[in-house]
């Protein structure tokens, strides 16, 4: 067992190697935990849709509820014109919630703490949303970073600064997911690591912290999931009714 | 304390981490291969979802929804049926209360007709009798009149012989007392 508590974020191939040109595109523990996210997933709502019973049972109750937490959540940041991206979203939430997850079993991998896989998904979302908002407005939309009643003197100080503001979207939003993370994953390891030099004399503080830090990191998973599809439908928002 | 405890074990590991190995995370000979794969496989759930659960589920919901307001609707309707019956039941209610009340009317009423009829029928009969005894009480006085003058003229007759001795006439007699009695009961009559 590597004690580098890095270690447990490096992406190694498994199986064949596959490579597109110049591009290395071999399968990696990272691509099958995203295997096991959508295989996760996907078998749990079907199985749990299977039935449509009137009456549902526990399976079925937790996939509705899921469905009306993401529901509840679009309707009230976004308003009813955000009901046809309903599917993204609530796939965007089931995606990083079970990915944050599944990173907390022993052994396991953090899809979600690669910058690239946040940065990927919140660069999606960015050119997603920016084209929903000149689709519905056309050039109008851009006065999304004219804010009414702002002086005119200040207007060009203002349209940087909203500007910067909306491109920075895209890093704020993987960042923020991938950094907690990996911070949460670094500290359980670190800790981790202190129980097993500290033996079983000392090594009961440190695992005192390490299983409190499981339960709060069971808590960031869910607010992280939760933040990033939240931010999505703000930003969502913005573009479809253009509230500046 | 703990926070800070923790954040500098985390800090210091975290550098001496960075220093041994660097974050895999900023290696980029693993971008290509895990953009690509999360490509594939969001893009598989975001169908699954959207073509079998999103339908599935919302189709649930939508039918549970509606079944709560049919059922509420039933409710309502059998709500207003009752209502309907409960007044129906009050007017029914009301109505016998009347009859009972009119039936009790109508008696009284007819006792009433009864008991005056056998009243005045009974006055009728009193106020005959009355009359007739008044009649009896006349004719009576009548002859004791008659009756009177008879004796008197009697009397008269019988009084003068013993007082003058002399055999009087029974007619002439007789049309003394009338002219006295007439004279005397004229009062009376």
């Amino acid at each position: 067992m590597a004690t580098n508590p890095m270690s447990q974020f490096e992406v190694h191939s498994i199986g064949p190697k596959i490579q597109i040109g110049n591009f290395d595109l071999s399968f990696t523990n990272s691509s099958l935990f995203m295997v096991l996210t959508v295989s996760i997933i996907s078998l749990f709502f079907i199985g749990a849709t299977q039935k449509k019973s009137l009456v549902p049972d526990k399976i079925q109750l937790i996939a509705e509820m899921a469905f009306e937490f993401v529901s509840k959540m679009i309707s009230e940041t976004a308003g009813k014109d955000a009901r046809p991206y309903f599917p993204f979203i609530l796939s965007l939430f089931l995606f990083v919630l079970v990915a944050n997850l599944l990173g907390m079993l022993p052994y396991s991998f953090t899809v979600t703490s690669h910058i690239i896989v946040t940065f990927a998904l919140a660069f999606f979302i960015f050119i997603g949303v920016t084209i929903v908002g000149f689709a519905k407005h056309g050039i109008s939309y851009l006065k999304l970073f004219v804010p009414s009643g702002v002086p005119v003197f200040l207007l060009p100080l203002i349209i940087v600064i909203e500007l910067i503001s909306y491109l920075s979207r895209p890093v704020s939003l993987s960042v923020r997911l991938f950094a907690n993370m990996m911070a949460g994953h670094t500290m359980l390891k670190v800790f981790g690591s202190f129980v097993v030099s500290l033996g079983i004399l000392g090594g009961w503080l440190p695992l005192g912290f390490a299983v409190a830090l499981t339960g709060l990191e069971l808590l960031v998973a869910f607010i992280q999931a939760y933040v990033f599809a939240i931010l999505t439908c703000i930003y969502l928002n913005d573009a479809l009714n253009l509230h500046h | 304390m703990f926070k800070f405890v923790t954040l500098f074990i985390f800090i210091t590991s975290a550098a001496q981490a960075a220093e041994k190995a660097g974050m895999p995370q900023l290696n980029p000979s693993s971008w290509f291969t895990q953009v690509f794969w999360l490509i594939i496989t969001f893009a598989f759930l975001y169908l699954v979802i959207k073509k079998i659960v999103f339908p599935r589920l919302s189709d649930s919901i939508e039918q549970r929804n509606e079944h709560i307001s049919d059922n509420i609707d039933q409710a309502n309707s059998i709500k207003n049926q009752a209502e309907e019956k409960y007044q129906e039941y009050l007017k029914l209610l009301s109505d016998a209360k009347k009859e009972a009340q009119d039936l009790i009317n109508n008696n009284k009423k007819v006792l009433l007709n009864n008991f005056e009829n056998k009243k005045k029928e009974i006055d009728k009969k009193l106020e005959e009798k009355l009359k007739q005894v008044n009649k009896e009480i006349d004719a009576f006085k009548k002859e004791a009149i008659n009756n009177i003058n008879n004796i008197s003229t009697e009397i008269a007759k019988e009084l003068v012989t013993t007082v003058t001795n002399i055999n009087v006439n029974s007619a002439s007699a007789n049309s003394i007392v009338d002219e006295v009695s007439k004279k005397y009961l004229k009062g009376l009559n």
